[in-house]
């Protein structure tokens, strides 16, 4: 690597866990069922399955690449590519990242309004959340890695109350099973890749793990937990909703808190909306580091100046995106980028890495 | 400078972010509303809120009815509000009535507002009314605090008995799913309480024909586990036992996918004797009589009930949506010209427990 | 770490100075209880100066004119021989002189213009005697609390830890109140690098008059701008002793009971020492009740108007009657009536703590009782809130250390703007703020939220409950001891009944 990062801004390797998990569940979870339902119906499942196991797969490469590479993308890209062209992937890499930040931030607001406050305006709440993440980031890398083990810690109350759902279950929804065909069940797993995307940003902090071949186990379990979170949500959803039910109904997840009640407390949605700006925090959190971080590295700009902009950029996304076809026709752009990304630029790096090394030799 | 612009964001965002408040005072709450039928186009709607009066003694609660006319049902709320001295919210609506005749007709276009609103929930209870709803709701029933008490406290504490569950989910599930027909309760007013007059069957989103309450148990065991219960058994042509059911459980196997399907339903019931005024328990085989004519008599009912819903082409058990996960192949136009003549045989394997503290 | 330096300017004194023995006591002379006279014994003199407020008569006349008077002398050091006083000191620096003079020292020379003398301690200095704690009061336990001597307080110290490793650093802080500041530690235990930055950024402070450990608190915190107190003042010395072998710093300055303790971390503000006298299944549920307390307090009435005002939906429809009949008569949004209560409450916290004891209690029913009373039966306020407020006040109290409970009260503030901003998002996104500031917050340069991030689980068994002591066999990871051994578990037997 080509800098050196001190010790008291790294993070012990379990962190790993938690940083990539965090990010993995953001808006997606809440509404996830009806997109990866409409090609393989209620065999949907065993797609988020194949793309739990795929991404392990890419998470191995990533873990691979990095670890020859011995430092982050943008390092990898300048060794590879030379610094010109290695310089302009990286940048696409970050504009990716600001785009995931953008698809995060907006998405979640968009849920705030349609749920609680439809007068709420986009803006401001974009702008308190974005300066929420600034504050974070300015603390440096071990702040934004705290805020994601505390946050995935204060989001497990919503796995226990998918309990409460179960009394209307239909059990018997699953079956028969595998009524659609293989290539139904692979689109499905196409369109679940959204809600894996996130784990790329691991390319970014890995120099901030300490001992990162320690972290490896961490991040696949972290992968793992993800893939049971979905799938436990998607069952949940499919037991208590019909196909077509489902269909039409675009945040699944939140339909399905409305219905559990406590004693003190009815409408649990908002209690579970309000949990989960803790969750969708630690997501732009993430990806604005990441941004900020990457372009420091590429252009050795002065840390705080940038990140003003680049939460300015995100800002302004937000603001102009108004309308929900909108939204949605962004969700599709950045879920199709992140697949690319994800299951062909990373193997076809991979590819060239180990090519190169072979032919320079083992370079450190 | 920094504080400057600290300060500077705080008074903006104080000013800029105000989102409108729905201060519960300030609001009228929206607890029951009624649907009924004026002509082909126009849906009367009256809503029922309830309104608080704090005083020495404690809080006393009036109903309050706003009655109006429109095309949609959100058009409905626009003219209440001319009504209303505060913004109505639909926040707390619990119950949902439909008048019969406007059942009779087609209920799935006024449950649209219902499941778009982000601000209703799902746990309504939705019944279809013999009667005028706008009757019903401006009814004084002095035996509870308001009608929407009444209502949710009546619907809620019959469903753990002998009445099957059912509220809007239920309703939307059955309506969406292939193979299913929807049922509700049936309700009227009876001088000044409302009864449960019994399960209101519905084909799509229709109201058919109705069962009577008493018959609602025999729904309730052929279509969920029935935790509580009570029956009548006929004995003799004057002997009647009554039975309290403690736990059923239900299982459906048809087979023939839906081109010749069978159904083939089993039963496990047990049950204690609640009442039986002219009988001799203490012999032996006096459970295991109690236990056959009880199997004979349900079977003999469940049988009819079902033939009963072939008849008329509804199917409110879901048995095509069972059929559905148990047959690969299964179509649903075929299964629907293919369920009248489907054979049915029902099972029920019932043991008698207890007989209370007497014998 | 942050060395934090304080930018003042140096004070000047603007009076001559004072760089000469005949300007010290011409100066000193202006004060009516500085005494110089020559004494005369057996054929020599000598002059004796002192200031007489701070020097016990009955000392004077018993161990120095006394002994004086009955020898001859012509050599300082022969009065040295003379006097049965420890620590005597033959010195010419005025500077010294005139430290000590201030203190209470006694300054002996030959002749009148002499520039060397002797110095001998004869302070005798007015303090309290050893009471027990006002604010850490435990039920069970040592009720022995610390004093405003500095000498008492290492005392009562010492003989906690009679060990030669309990070290004792002293600085003198203040340029008007040349306050004696000591760090105690434990040499071998505690981390090098906390003892110097401690003693550095004491070293650093630049003031004139330091009255209390709490001025050294702000002077030195890592963060002065944050609410939350970095440093724990307790005026407990079992608690002291306590910290010291776990391996902590202890900072006692002269003329303050509360002694400071670093580094800590925010759980141990909810530790009250009497847990630690109790069994610990029972102290570890009081630590809870006590942590459940806080949060209920600081989120409680913003809850109630983040719902009262905007989720109506989440109230169960039986309390909706007695939420609404409460409010039906009341002018005021909830907010307002929540800031108002509030506010009252405060007033009232600070009326009652600046009354004369008598007139305190009086006011304090008065204004709690029949103002609340009044206030809900005129419709000011509703009856709801008023126990929700009292609820709250009285749950902010329940932390043992006052700091934290000043803290806790003002937190609540900008949780209740978020929550009339954004109902109960807004609660959480405020929540969130403070976790970005509580997460950067530093101790000593030591993280503010260890053990629950950078995650300890060994020193988790300490934090929100406390585990039984064979469980606690290490000293916390997070102080980076030298020594992590608390005792040897192999030499812990099992407890042996009498032998049958």
């Amino acid at each position: 690597m080509d800098i050196t990062i001190k010790d008291t801004e790294k993070v012990s390797p379990f962190f790993a866990f938690f940083l990539i998990h965090s990010v993995q569940i953001g808006v997606g979870i809440l509404g996830f069922q009806r997109a990866i339902v409409k090609s393989a119906g209620y065999d949907a499942w065993m797609s988020i399955i194949l793309a739990g196991i795929a991404n392990q797969v890419i998470l191995w490469l990533m873990y691979e690449l990095l670890k020859r590479g011995n430092g982050d993308l943008i390092y990898i890209h300048r060794k590879i590519f030379g610094k010109w062209i290695g310089g302009f992937l990286s940048t696409l890499f970050i504009l990716y990242v600001l785009l995931a930040a953008t698809v995060f931030l907006r998405s979640f607001t968009q849920v705030v309004q349609v749920w609680v406050f439809p007068q709420l305006s986009t803006w401001i709440f974009c702008a308190v959340l974005l300066l929420l993440a600034c504050y974070y980031i300015v603390g440096g890398f071990r702040t934004v890695a705290g805020l994601c083990f505390l946050s995935v810690i204060y989001s497990l109350p919503l796995l226990i109350v998918l309990y409460f759902p179960l009394h209307y279950a239909h059990f018997y929804n699953f079956f028969p099973l595998m009524t659609h065909s293989p290539m139904q069940i692979l689109q499905s797993a196409k369109a679940t890749t959204m809600e894996f995307l996130g784990v790329e940003l691991l390319l970014l902090f890995y120099p901030f793990l300490k001992e990162p071949d320690k972290s490896r186990r961490w991040g696949h379990y972290a992968l793992l937990y993800t893939t049971i979170f979905y799938i436990a949500f998607a069952i949940v959803a499919f037991v208590y909703f019909t196909e077509e039910q489902l269909k039409s109904t675009i945040w699944a997840t939140l339909s399905l808190w409305k219905i559990v009640e406590f004693p003190i407390v009815e409408r649990f949605e908002y209690i579970g909306i309000a949990i989960w700006v803790a969750v969708v925090v630690p997501n732009l959190c993430i990806c604005l580091w990441g941004a900020n971080y990457g372009m420091k590295r590429i252009f050795s700009f002065k840390r705080r100046r940038v990140l003003l902009i680049l939460a300015l950029i995100v800002f302004l996304s937000c603001s102009l995106l108004t309308s929900h076809p909108h939204i949605e026709k962004l969700n599709v752009v950045f879920s199709e980028i992140g697949f690319y990304f994800l299951y062909i630029y990373i193997p076809f790096l991979f590819l060239v890495q180990l090519i190169l090394y072979k032919v320079r030799g083992q370079q450190g | 400078m920094r504080k400057k612009g600290l300060s500077l964001l705080l008074c903006i965002i104080t000013l800029a972010a105000c989102v409108p408040p729905h201060i519960i005072e300030d609001i009228q709450m929206v607890e029951v509303i009624g649907y009924d039928y004026v002509n082909p186009h126009i849906v009367q709607v009256t809503a029922s809120a309830s309104t608080y009066q704090g005083s020495e003694a404690g809080t006393t609660v009036h109903n309050e009815t706003l009655t109006t006319q429109a095309h949609t049902s959100k058009d409905n709320r626009r003219a209440m509000q001319g009504l209303s001295p505060k913004p109505i919210q639909s926040g707390k609506i619990k119950t949902v009535l439909y008048e019969d005749k406007l059942a009779k007709r087609g209920i799935f276009s006024y449950m649209d507002s219902l499941n778009r609103d982000a601000t209703v929930g799902k746990l309504l209870y939705l019944a279809v009314t013999d009667g005028k709803t706008q009757n019903l709701l401006a009814g004084n029933y002095p035996i509870s605090t308001s009608v929407s008490k009444y209502l949710s406290d009546l619907f809620e504490q019959n469903m753990k008995g002998n009445f099957p569950e059912v509220n809007l989910h239920s309703f939307l599930y059955a309506y969406h799913a292939k193979g299913m027909d929807p049922f509700l309760p049936f309700i009227e007013q009876k001088g000044d309480k409302i009864q449960i007059k019994g399960l209101a069957l519905f084909k799509n989103d229709h109201y058919v024909d109705s069962l009577s309450f008493k018959d609602c148990f025999i729904f309730k065991i052929l279509n969920e586990k029935v935790k509580l219960g009570l029956y009548e058994l006929r004995v003799k042509p004057n002997q009647f036992l009554d039975i309290e059911a403690i736990g059923s459980k239900v299982a459906y196997h048809i087979t023939g996918g839906s081109t010749h399907p069978t159904i083939w339903i089993r039963i496990k019931l047990q049950g204690m004797v609640n009442e039986a005024p002219k009988f001799n328990l203490q012999s032996e085989d006096s459970y295991k009589r109690i236990e056959k004519k009880l199997t004979q008599d349900l079977e003999k009912k469940t049988q009819q009930m079902i033939k009963r819903f072939q008849r008329e082409g509804i199917d409110p058990l879901g048995l095509g949506d069972q059929a559905k996960s148990q047959n690969r192949h299964w179509n649903e136009q075929q299964w629907k010209d293919n369920y009248p003549h489907a054979e049915v045989h029902v099972n029920i394997d019932t043991q008698i427990k207890e007989t209370g503290i007497k014998e | 770490m942050k060395q934090i330096k304080k930018k003042t300017k140096t004070l000047s004194i603007k009076k001559q100075p004072l760089n000469s023995l005949s300007d010290l006591f011409n100066t000193l002379s202006s004060s009516e209880d500085f005494s110089r006279f020559q004494f005369d014994s057996q054929g020599t003199s000598c002059w004796i100066s002192y200031l007489k407020t701070m020097v016990n008569p009955d000392f004077i006349h018993q161990s120095v004119l006394s002994p004086l008077s009955q020898h001859s002398f012509t050599l300082l050091q022969e009065m040295k021989g003379i006097l049965p006083i420890e620590n005597i000191i033959i010195t010419s620096n005025v500077q010294e002189i005139q430290d000590s003079l201030m203190t209470g020292y006694i300054f002996i020379q030959l002749y009148e213009q002499d520039s060397e003398g002797i110095l001998l301690s004869g302070v005798a200095n007015e303090t309290r005697q050893v009471s027990p704690p006002e604010v850490e009061f435990s039920v069970v336990g040592p009720k022995e609390s610390f004093v405003e001597t500095l000498d008492t307080n290492i005392n009562l110290i010492r003989k906690r830890l009679p060990i030669p490793q309990l070290t004792v650093k002293e600085i003198k802080v203040g340029k008007l109140s040349k306050t004696r500041v000591s760090i105690l530690y434990i040499d071998g235990i505690a981390d090098q690098e906390n003892i110097n930055t401690a003693i550095q950024r004491i070293q650093d402070i630049e003031y004139d008059q330091i009255p209390d450990s709490s001025f050294i608190t702000q002077m030195m915190a890592d963060n002065s701008n944050s609410p939350f107190p970095q440093v724990v003042d307790t005026e407990r010395p079992d608690r002291i002793a306590s910290i010291l072998a776990e391996g902590k710093l202890a900072i006692l300055v002269d003329g303050s009971p509360m002694v400071l303790t670093m580094p800590v971390t925010l759980v141990e503000f909810f530790s009250a020492f009497e847990d630690y006298f109790l069994p610990w299944h029972i102290a570890s549920i009081f630590r809870l009740i006590r942590l459940g307390a806080v949060t209920f307090s600081v989120t409680i009435t913003p809850l109630y108007v983040a719902v009262l005002t905007y989720h109506y939906q989440m109230i169960p429809t039986d309390l909706l009657a007695t939420l609404i009949s409460s409010r039906t008569d009341i002018p005021f949004p909830p907010i307002i009536e929540v800031v108002i209560l509030e506010l009252s409450i405060e007033l009232l916290r600070e009326a009652g703590a600046r009354l004369p004891t008598k007139i305190g209690q009086t006011i304090g029913i008065v204004g709690g009782i029949v103002i609340g009373t009044a206030s809900v039966e005129a419709g000011l306020t509703s009856n709801v809130l008023l126990i929700l407020v009292a609820l709250a006040a009285l749950a902010s109290f329940t932390t043992p250390i006052y700091q934290m409970g000043n803290t806790i009260r003002l937190i609540r503030f900008p949780f209740l703007f978020f929550a009339q901003l954004w109902g109960i998002i807004g609660v959480s996104t405020c929540f969130l703020f403070f976790l970005a500031h509580l997460l950067q917050l530093t101790s000593l340069g030591r993280p503010y939220l260890t053990p629950v991030y950078p995650l300890r689980l060994m020193d988790l068994k300490d934090a929100l409950f406390r585990l039984p002591f064979n469980w606690q066999g290490k000293r916390p990871v997070q102080l980076r001891t030298e020594d992590p051994e608390r005792f040897y578990s192999e030499k812990v037997k099992e407890k042996k009944d009498n032998e049958k």
